[in-house]
């Protein structure tokens, strides 16, 4: 029996979901019996073996069989494949390419229009009053009414562009299975990205974005401020009791600190400081950032197939390897934030 | 299929992947007509013939396909070395595809081969 490492092991069930896959619909093959006879490919190719079989070693056996998309002919795929690859290499060209990108120009139309033309327009009459031949007020006696064709070029924008983006993906899902490289790529790739990216973008910069949202010193140190001369007695002297009011610009009202205030005068011992602040709250964002970026590297080192699967075909080429080394660098860049963080806090305590 | 002086090196891929395709049923079924083989004997044999696998892979669905067209069948055996191992065997229905495969192909080879040697020749 094989043993293999737990990244090999991960590695060998992801090529087999791909072969399920691949094979899912082919009428004139049985996806189980081919895989099963994968599995005995690979055990007897790895049966000599000396220790468990790490992904490096796998990888080598699974290169020789290839991908699963090239190992069937397009007459044997179901009916929806066999139309994808005939509708993108039939004659005249990348067609489903060609249709994503006149949905993504239909797209971006859309959006021009729904940007440039004013929400509501304003219909009626000026009025002018003249006194003395001189002009002293002008008035509307117009009302606003709203501009529908605005939404409907929003909303239009929108399915547009997630058609192009489907159409694109099945572009380059089509490409896999007739194992050739898409010759008129260029034509989805805009597509593709203008949904990846704020994907990305969304998935790397949570915690900046969580950060910013809560960067607002006043937010922390001012629970709220008190006017000394309206508050009741009862009041200031419970207000007192809860901890000392510090004082504002104006010299008749005092501030309520926050938790967060008084945790840094117990901490610092000194008066509160916007930089001071600013200074602690980026390093404290960047190692929750780095630390983040770290936690996704190693999730994707786990299952690359995930972003393969997700940013398809940006993210074909980044291995386990690869993730490997953004995982190493991206837990340096934490612990240098931390150390960063662990100075200037000693720093400001001096 | 066009065809035309500046042919790409897709048209030479198709051509080859097409030409590879129907070879490959013949030596399928040519390795298991003289004893029954297991999946992975099947393509260690196939490997020596240069050029004729590309992804050892493609071998498994074409193996399921034959087994469904009734032209080889299963058997499951004791393995020394793991598990019990599934071995491929030649049908009589196989075995006459064969020989009716095994004629065209040297009818075809023998045509081929002369007219390049006439055109050799002269």
């Amino acid at each position: 029996m094989v043993e293999y490492t737990w990244q090999a092991r991960s590695r060998l069930d992801e090529y087999l979901r791909e072969i399920r896959w691949s094979l899912r619909g082919c009428r004139s093959v049985d996806a189980g019996e081919v895989e099963s006879n994968v599995r005995e490919h690979v055990d007897s190719a790895l049966g000599e073996a000396a220790g468990p079989v790490d992904v490096d070693e796998l990888d080598g056996v699974l290169n020789e069989l290839g991908s699963p998309l090239q190992w069937v002919a397009v007459e044997d795929l179901p009916w929806w494949r066999r139309m994808l690859v005939r509708w993108r290499s039939g004659r005249g060209g990348n067609r489903a390419a060609w249709l994503s990108f006149a949905l993504f120009v239909l797209a971006a139309v859309c959006f021009v229009y729904a940007a440039a033309v004013p929400e509501y327009e304003y219909v009626g009459q000026s009025m002018t009053v003249h006194i003395d031949g001189r002009r002293y007020s002008t008035d509307s006696t117009g009302h606003r009414i709203s501009n529908n064709s605005v939404y409907v070029a929003a909303g239009l924008t929108a399915v547009f562009l997630l058609a192009s983006f489907l159409v694109a993906r099945m572009v380059v899902s089509a490409g896999e299975l007739t194992g050739q490289g898409s010759p008129q790529k260029w034509l989805v790739y805009l597509q593709l990205a203008c949904v990846y990216v704020p994907l990305l973008g969304c998935v790397l910069a949570a915690p900046i974005a969580a950060s910013a949202a809560f960067a607002d010193e006043r937010s922390f140190w001012i629970e709220r401020t008190v006017d000394m001369r309206r508050e009741s007695a009862a009041e200031l002297t419970r207000l007192q009791a809860a901890g000392p009011l510090v004082a504002t610009d104006r010299p008749d009202r005092e501030a309520l600190p926050t938790d967060l205030y008084r945790w840094w005068r117990g901490r610092y011992d000194a008066p509160y400081d916007s930089v001071r602040f600013y200074v602690l709250w980026s390093l404290v964002t960047a190692v929750v950032t780095f630390g983040w970026w770290s936690a996704v590297a190693l999730l994707l080192r786990w299952r690359p197939g995930l972003a393969r699967g997700v940013f398809r075909p940006f993210a074909d080429r980044l291995d386990r390897a690869k993730y490997g080394r953004i995982v190493l660098v991206m837990l340096a860049c934490t612990l240098a934030a931390a150390a960063a963080l662990a100075i200037a806090g000693r720093a400001m305590r001096a | 299929m066009q065809y035309s002086l500046g042919m790409s090196k897709q048209f030479f891929d198709n051509w080859t992947t097409q030409l590879r395709k129907g070879v490959l049923e013949l030596c399928i079924l040519s390795a298991v007509a003289g004893r029954a083989l297991y999946g992975y004997d099947i393509v260690k044999k196939l490997r020596q013939i240069e050029g004729l696998v590309i992804s050892e892979g493609t071998i498994y669905p074409l193996l399921s396909r034959l087994k469904r067209d009734g032209l080889v069948r299963t058997t499951i055996a004791e393995s020394s070395e793991g598990p019990p191992r599934k071995y491929y065997q030649l049908t009589d229905r196989g075995r006459r595809v064969l020989n009716g495969m095994d004629q065209a192909w040297r009818a075809i080879v023998n045509g081929v081969a002369l007219l390049r040697k006439e055109m050799s020749d002269g």
